[in-house]
């Protein structure tokens, strides 16, 4: 195992700190303990979220599974000593200047291209140990150069060098997945632009995690794949050509794709965190028990998406105006998906429970998907438009924690 | 199947179809028949789901007059309106002509024809956009048809005013704009 996590939480506290500092000197409130508090508190949920981690990454790395997590974690010392993966040594810890990096024996083995690109990030994020930090754990990981191609090197350093705070480990760690190994060089490119766009806005934003940070592990550790269709793959799984101008991604089995023909994908960083929490949320509950389109398992399942998405970009829980927005575009005679308001016309079952949701909201009460799910899960037995009883007896996952796939990534 | 059974005949042609575009098994795909508001009477659509997709990957079978449009193909729209004569024979109205639009040439996307359809944004800029809704119109000119149309994406609150001009040869041109010229 590559990663270590004293690393990453130590990278992750300093952004927290810098966050909570930036913060308090924007605050007219009262100074007070709580920001450190809840540093520490997420914190240790990060290490806790990072540690559960491992099994999965493992899944991917060795290929078999494991009986328990106390297995898992033990493979996981045997493989990093095995692979010779280090662990990357916790140089987040200490400030770190400029000139450490420039003058270490890292940089001189980096190309001519490289060693300018690092220049140029250290120059416009001048002051900012945090990036500086993260540039010299990159150099200084041995996988950096032992396990790299030049272009591999490249594109993880332009990965950090377009997202300041993003996390050195997420982009060398996604070099090892299996999506990325099979990327053109353009791919690999761009996969690592958005890797770092999303690991920088986790490690930047606390109140983004847990699911922020969930949604780029998932990603990292490959345990949901990323996909970087072409045009004509696009076109082939039946988006029209206007549909590609308002499509940012999509899921499909084990793989969260993104649309990179959509004019502008990379400017709005909160619309591509919110798609790639609200499709890979479709991946992790769906993958090992989907649903048919026109149930009420997958009224939920979106329902859940849309509400979860919410919480990766600090919404906790979304508002009444957004959830009646989603009530309308679900069930509204004008709504955007046919599918869902073909079950609330012909369900009468559902079509109660979904109306009192929309009393609820006109009260100003937000309905969560869990409590959605029990209502639902009452029907079993008396509503014959339910196909999947499975799904709405299991609870949702509303964070992305990640869960071991059902088989090892090939 | 979808909720209600669809016809077998329909059915296989959808599937057969898939299979010979795209090589997709028939244990792929599910089939339903949605009915979406506005929707011509006499039109049917067919909603063809990749398996595994999550509702992301779909095809849309638009059956008229025994013939099958597909939102895949690129001059669906144009080829509809030809083998209809519609210029000649306008039999569908402006929202009809406009939620055809919406399921062929655009996906996913909700026609609206009044501020009331969005809710209040905190967004100034937005709501003023909004305030400019109008219902569709359709024209039949001397040159062919004029369209307008606004539609709304709720996903990335994304608002578009649609002007579609088909000519009398059926050639369609069409602007996706943030609000009217």
């Amino acid at each position: 195992m590559r990663i270590s996590n004293d690393s990453i939480n130590q990278a992750i506290q300093n952004n927290q700190q810098t966050d909570s500092i930036q913060k308090s000197q924007t605050s007219t409130h009262s100074h007070s303990d709580e920001p450190l508090r809840d540093v520490v508190m997420q914190n240790t949920a990060m290490r806790q979220e990072l540690t559960q981690d491992l099994p999965t990454h493992l899944t991917r790395l060795s290929g078999q599974f494991e009986k328990s997590k106390t297995d898992f974690q033990a493979q996981a010392a045997r493989q990093a000593a095995n692979v010779g993966l280090p662990a990357i040594s916790n140089t987040a810890a200490k400030p770190v200047k400029p000139s450490d990096i420039t003058s270490s024996r890292s940089f001189d083995r980096l190309s001519p291209s490289q060693k300018g690109l690092v220049r140029d990030v250290l120059a416009q994020n001048a002051g900012n140990s945090q990036v500086a930090g993260q540039l010299k754990e990159m150099i200084d990981s041995p996988m950096f150069f032992k396990k790299l191609t030049s272009n591999d090197r490249s594109y993880a350093l332009n990965g950090l060098a377009k997202s300041p705070g993003a996390l050195a480990a997420d982009l060398l760690d996604f070099t090892q997945t299996a999506s990325y190994k099979g990327f053109s060089k353009m791919q690999k490119q761009q996969g690592q632009v958005i890797i770092g766009l999303l690991s920088a806005d986790a490690a930047l934003n606390p109140s983004h995690n847990p699911t922020s940070r969930n949604t780029v592990l998932a990603l990292t550790t490959g345990n949901v794949e990323l996909g970087l269709p072409t045009k004509k793959e696009l076109l082939d799984e039946g988006f029209t050509p206007e549909d590609l101008q308002s499509l940012y991604g999509f899921a499909y089995e084990n793989t969260m794709y993104f649309n990179v023909y959509l004019p502008g994908l990379l400017d709005s960083r909160p619309d591509m965190v919110r798609t790639a929490a609200h499709e890979i949320n479709h991946v992790l509950n769906d993958r090992d028990n989907d649903t048919e389109f026109d149930t009420p398992e997958r009224a939920l399942d979106e329902y859940r998406s849309w509400y979860m998405e919410n919480f990766a970009v600090g919404i906790n829980p979304p508002t009444v105006e957004y959830m009646q927005g989603v009530w309308e575009n679900f069930f509204s005679p004008n709504a955007g998906y046919d599918n869902i308001r073909e079950v609330y016309l012909q369900d009468p079952d559902f079509r109660q429970i979904v109306d009192q949701i929309k009393v609820d909201l006109d009260r100003g009460v937000v309905t969560d998907p869990e409590t959605f799910r029990k209502s639902l899960a009452e029907l079993i037995g008396k509503d014959p438009f339910i196909k999947n009883p499975r799904y709405l007896t299991t609870p949702g996952n509303l964070d992305n924690t990640l869960t071991p796939r059902a088989r090892p990534a090939e | 199947m979808g909720i209600t059974a669809i016809e077998k005949e329909i059915e296989q042609y959808i599937l057969n179809n898939l299979k010979e575009r795209f090589n997709l098994p028939a244990e792929k795909i599910s089939i339903s028949e949605p009915h979406p508001l506005n929707f011509p009477a006499d039109a049917r659509i067919f909603r063809a789901e990749k398996r595994g997709s999550y509702g992301n990957i779909y095809y849309n079978y638009i059956l008229v007059n025994g013939k099958f449009y597909c939102s895949v193909d690129e001059n669906n729209f144009s080829q509809l309106l030809a083998a209809e004569k519609f210029t000649s024979r306008p039999h569908w109205n402006a929202h009809q002509f406009a939620t055809l639009f919406l399921h062929l040439v655009v996906r996913e996307l909700r026609l609206v024809e009044s501020s009331s359809d969005i809710a209040k944004s905190s967004d100034e800029a937005f709501n003023a956009r909004v305030a400019k809704i109008t219902s569709p119109s359709l024209e039949i000119i001397d040159n062919g048809i004029e369209a307008r149309f606004w539609s709304y994406q709720a996903r990335y609150k994304r608002l578009d005013y649609w002007q579609i001009h088909i000519d009398s040869d059926y050639q369609m041109t069409y602007e996706r704009l943030p609000e009217p010229k």
